[in-house]
């Protein structure tokens, strides 16, 4: 049987983000009871506030909320592409869990990111280099993880693209003239190069084509059955949460509203604002 | 092995005003180690609320589910954090629903033989254990392949009796798992039930049909008028 450690691979603890100077109103004119999160005193965004919550190893997470409840955000503050504010966040397979990743050098981030973390950006744009080859850009991300030997690198991006089913003659080609879902497949490769603990997916298929999306999510699906990797995966889509998650957090205006298992969310969902979010789907 | 006490459930329906709705009040009984009860009321009564309860799809208002876990841990299914319940749902929780909920996209194949992942069990081995238990009941070869959403009724409850059996829990809960089928499925799934049973799984499960429920069920509750009584079959 597979050991499913009782410890978590990623805690976050009270994680805030916001956009400007902020001020002491920012927190208590802002949230769903007041259905914004700018704050009419100083105009800064609270994109996130105290948010707290669990990983643990093998575990699927989802994060649904409406759009700008801070999804995006909270991904992107773990992945270090921005700052958060205040909060701790820790990483079981970094020192242990002892630090505060949030508060290391930038060297140490980035080592992180390269080592321990892969992220699927809902634009291709923002996760690929579009004019350097699918290997290039798979080539890249091992080099940032110490892998040097040129053979070594092709033989990987070979197995990778091979894992996420994208024809070998992909490799040389840049992901510009490629379609959507390639797109994203090549993103899936490029973050699973590392072989990664931890697995961060804004909005994977949003924008694709129904049938490719399925294909998208397959592939998701199979690789989380064999690689047993945590993931996160945000999606307005609550099919796609449904079919991949096994707990689920809820977002509304930067608040967290609501976290449980997910067939727990979609068939007694317990906040007010979560019934609005399931029912409206229904 | 479960102990249910005072166990209501009431749902809140904040998005029409509030509403309440109670579903359960006060239910409280025992299930021992290698027992089936069987759960009967009318319908509407709260018997698959009941179900998910244990199961944890339904936060339970109030009360106690104490579970005596294979590691001879005591659990309070009611309130013990997600991440114990994942685990014991991977380990030794079945759960068949009384209406299969399709995962789209996914094989039958793989619907049923992924219920082995967690457990170690080997691709081929799944695979076979699968075919094995198509075959039983009746599923043709020909649809191993296709997507469960283009099944018949009776199929998806097979197909979903399957994925329930196949990882043999510790306890498996089945909300009325022969509803829908012919005679011969029907009784090929009651005699797997009971090879199930003679195997040492502890079974919660609710019937409409008196004739089942006596071949399987050692003790019976009877949810009626939101009080409960249990009387031995
Ligand atoms: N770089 C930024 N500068 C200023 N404000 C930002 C920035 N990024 C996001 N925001 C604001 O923070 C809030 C949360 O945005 P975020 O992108 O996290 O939302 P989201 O939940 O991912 O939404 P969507 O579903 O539309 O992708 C929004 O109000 C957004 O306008
Ligand atoms: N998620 C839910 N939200 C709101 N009300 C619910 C929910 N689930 C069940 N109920 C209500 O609780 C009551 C009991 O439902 P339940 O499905 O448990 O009955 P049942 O005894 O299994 O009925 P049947 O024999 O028809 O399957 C019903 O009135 C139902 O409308
Ligand atoms: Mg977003
Ligand atoms: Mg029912
Ligand atoms: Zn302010």
């Amino acid at each position: 049987m597979i050991a499913h450690k009782r410890e978590p691979v990623l805690s976050v603890r009270g994680l805030s983000k916001m956009y400007g100077k902020g001020c002491p109103s920012c927190q208590t004119l802002t949230g769903p009871e007041f259905n914004n999160n700018v704050c009419p005193v100083c105009s800064s965004i609270l994109a996130l506030h105290d948010i707290s919550f669990d990983l643990y190893e093998g575990e699927i997470l989802g994060i649904v909320g409406e759009s700008g409840s801070g999804k995006s955000s909270l991904v992107q503050c773990l992945y270090f592409d921005q700052d958060a504010t205040s909060g701790e966040v820790y990483l079981a397979h970094y020192n242990e869990g002892k630090d505060n990743v949030l508060n290391i050098p930038a060297s140490k981030k980035r080592y992180l990111r390269n080592h321990l973390m892969g992220m699927v950006y809902q634009n291709p744009v923002l996760g690929l280099k579009l004019n350097i080859s699918s290997g290039g850009n798979i080539a890249e991300k091992l080099l940032a993880a110490d892998l040097y030997i040129y053979e070594e690198i092709r033989e990987r991006g070979k197995k990778l693209l091979e894992k996420t089913e994208i024809p070998m003659y992909y490799m040389d080609e840049i992901p510009k003239k490629l379609s959507g879902g390639m797109q994203q497949r090549v993103q899936i490769a490029k973050a699973l190069a590392n072989n990664p603990p931890l697995l961060l997916l804004d909005e994977v298929t949003t924008g694709l084509d129904v049938s490719v999306q399925a294909r998208v999510l397959d592939l998701i699906k199979a690789l989380q059955q064999e690689l047993q990797i945590s993931m996160i995966v945000v999606s307005h889509d609550l099919g796609v949460i449904r079919l991949l998650t096994n707990r689920t957090l809820v977002l509304k205006n930067g608040r967290l509203v609501e976290v449980g298992l997910t067939d727990q969310i979609m068939e007694d969902p317990q906040h007010a604002y979560s019934q609005l979010l399931v029912h409206s789907m229904l | 092995m479960l102990k249910v006490e005072n166990l209501s459930k009431e749902f809140t329906m904040h998005i029409r005003g509030g509403k309440k709705i109670v579903t359960l009040s006060d239910i409280s009984f025992q299930v021992r180690k290698g027992e089936f009860l069987g759960i009967t009321g009318p319908s509407g009564i709260g018997k698959s609320s009941l179900l998910k309860c244990i199961y944890r799809t339904y936060l339970p208002s109030g009360g106690n589910i104490w579970y005596l876990s294979g590691e001879g841990e005591m659990v309070n299914l009611a309130t013990v954090d997600d991440h114990k319940i994942l685990e014991l749902r991977r380990s030794e929780i079945g759960y068949v629903a009384q209406f299969l909920h399709v995962i789209p996209r996914v094989s039958a194949l793989e619907v049923v033989s992924s219920a082995l992942i967690t457990q170690g069990v080997e691709p081929k081995a799944r695979e076979e254990r699968a075919k094995e238990l198509f075959r039983r009941l009746g599923i043709p070869a020909s649809l191993w392949e296709m997507y469960p959403s283009s099944f018949s009724g009776g199929e998806k409850q097979r197909l979903n009796i399957i994925r329930g059996l196949i990882s043999k829990p510790r306890l498996l809960l089945l909300d009325e798992p022969t509803a829908s089928l012919d005679p011969v499925s029907k009784r090929e799934v009651i005699s797997l039930i009971q090879e199930l049973k003679k195997e040492g799984t502890t079974m919660i499960g609710v019937f409409h049909d008196y004739e089942t429920l006596m071949k399987l069920a050692d003790t019976q509750l009877d949810i009626n008028l939101k009080k409960c009584k249990e009387v031995c079959v």
